[in-house]
């Protein structure tokens, strides 16, 4: 099984790297929602985070969804990451991830996205230390205040990416099998789930032309 | 310590040492307004009312401005009448203190006639010789006024400084709130406008047999050309919209041979 992360989107961690080192790991993930919670960007600090957010992309479930859809923290280790996600614990696993913390981005109107660490150092998981989860929250708020400023905003964005090449993917999908884009994407997570292979590397043979969705 | 007189109408003098009585409560209840959905009106309407009472002043008045928009809130009409009056003559304590973020304390308004010529006279003709203005400040801006009628005590003027401090603060926070709802709503409308554009590049790509950067080539004349934006106009194209002279019908979903698997 390969899991590829999508290219072009690790070689400029700077501030989740500099996040993920805050919390004694090097993988962190950020993502932006729209108000339905709908994937809109995504950030991650190496191959390793990336790849733990595809999958939640992929799969549908994961700490960022839950954090964001009304849970706040998560705090997830070992056999929890199984009984909480029935496939993404698993997957993740898989990669060497045994534990993961999520915070949502907050603002006025509910939350518009969610920071995830992955890893953490054990602290994190000892009950005397809450200030552990505090940090995150902290760090978080900081980054929602740095995401809305504009002078910061288009640096920051920078660093990660809106999947271009997966929705580009699904127009295509879209139009060979006759559905619309939303069924498309669908289709594609189908395809990376089914065959073990990450989203990024199924959209990118999507657009080469290597591979169609309607032909069995 | 102060004296406390005692008797009927005794006046119950601000205590240095122990505190003003239900200050901490008020902190509470003011900075307790960021949690739900109040302006500054109501922030301020809160401060001028309670203030008399705990303060040991006369009247209070308050202003908070913003742009071309004032509030004015007022413990009794006087103060509030006062207020507004300076607000539109433009000048007397309250306006310099805005201007110049000095506060004012005790001014004896009887000999501030040359100062404040049309204000002065009018605020002794309502019954008010001495007065204290005191800014809205949070950190370097400065956001309106407080003013006390009548002479206010030392421990007063700092209590009410406090107060005022944190009713600034409190405003340029509702302020920042306010401006980053609209940037995250605009960010939002952004990377969706993104995420539009893309899909709609997959389905002119195969709807039309072009590469990808043809494809946003194409949707971008289109869009000059029938000078539509081309947020809506990708938005049309991802709904499978059928758009004339782009994508002049939907093409049939009969399955082709793969490239390759």
């Amino acid at each position: 099984m390969s899991r590829e992360p999508d290219k072009g989107t690790l070689q400029r961690p700077g501030m989740l790297a500099a996040v993920a080192g805050l919390f004694g790991t090097d993988a962190a993930a950020l993502t932006l929602l729209d108000a339905d919670h709908t994937e809109l960007w995504v950030a991650a600090s190496n191959p390793t985070a990336r790849l733990a957010q595809d999958l939640e992309y992929t799969l549908g479930e994961g700490p960022a969804r839950d954090s964001t859809a009304g849970d706040g923290a998560i705090l997830e280790r070992g056999p929890g990451l199984h009984t909480r996600w029935r496939r993404y614990g698993p997957a993740v696993r898989q990669i060497g991830i045994e534990a993961v913390a999520a915070v949502p981005l907050p603002w006025s109107a509910g939350y518009f996205g969610a920071l995830t660490v992955f890893d953490p150092a054990c602290t994190f998981f000892d009950p005397a230390n809450a200030p552990a989860m505090g940090s995150l929250r902290a760090v978080a708020r900081d980054l929602t205040i740095a995401v809305l400023n504009a002078n910061a905003q288009p640096a920051l964005l920078a660093q990660g990416d809106h999947r271009a090449q997966v929705h580009q993917a699904a127009g295509i999908v879209s139009v060979q099998c006759g559905c619309g884009v939303a069924e498309a994407l669908l289709l594609l997570k189908a395809y990376s789930y089914a065959h073990g292979e990450g989203i990024g590397s199924v959209a990118a043979r999507v657009l080469r032309h290597e591979l169609r969705l309607d032909v069995p | 310590m102060w004296h406390l007189p005692s008797g009927r109408n005794r006046r119950k003098v601000v205590d240095v040492e122990n505190g003003v009585p239900g200050l901490a409560e008020l902190f509470a209840e003011l900075t307790g307004t960021l949690l739900g959905d109040v302006g500054p009106t109501e922030v301020l309407a809160l401060l001028t009312s309670r203030c008399p009472a705990m303060l040991r002043v006369d009247s209070v008045g308050g202003v908070v401005i913003d742009g071309s928009q004032m509030v004015i809130t007022g413990s009794h009409d006087t103060a509030k009448s006062l207020m507004l009056y300076e607000m539109q003559v433009g000048h007397g304590p309250s306006w310099d203190c805005f201007s110049t973020g000095q506060a004012l304390v005790n001014i004896d308004l009887t000999a501030a006639a040359d100062r404040w010529p049309v204000y002065a006279p009018r605020a002794i003709e309502a019954g008010i010789t001495t007065s204290t203005a005191l800014p809205l400040r949070a950190r370097a801006e400065l956001v309106g006024a407080l003013y006390f009628c009548g002479t206010s005590e030392f421990a007063a003027v700092r209590a009410g400084q406090a107060l005022a401090d944190t009713v600034a603060a409190i405003v340029v926070t509702q302020r920042a709130l306010a401006r980053s709802e609209r940037t995250a709503s605009q960010l939002q409308a952004a990377l969706t406008s993104r995420v539009v554009i893309e899909q709609a590049k997959g389905i002119i790509c195969e709807h039309r047999q072009v590469p990808i950067d043809e494809a946003f080539r194409l949707l971008r004349s289109h869009a000059r050309d029938t000078r539509r934006s081309i947020h809506e106009l990708a938005r049309d194209v991802a709904d499978g919209q059928v758009i004339p002279g782009l994508l002049p019908k939907r093409k049939s979903a009969a399955p082709r041979r793969a490239g390759q698997r």
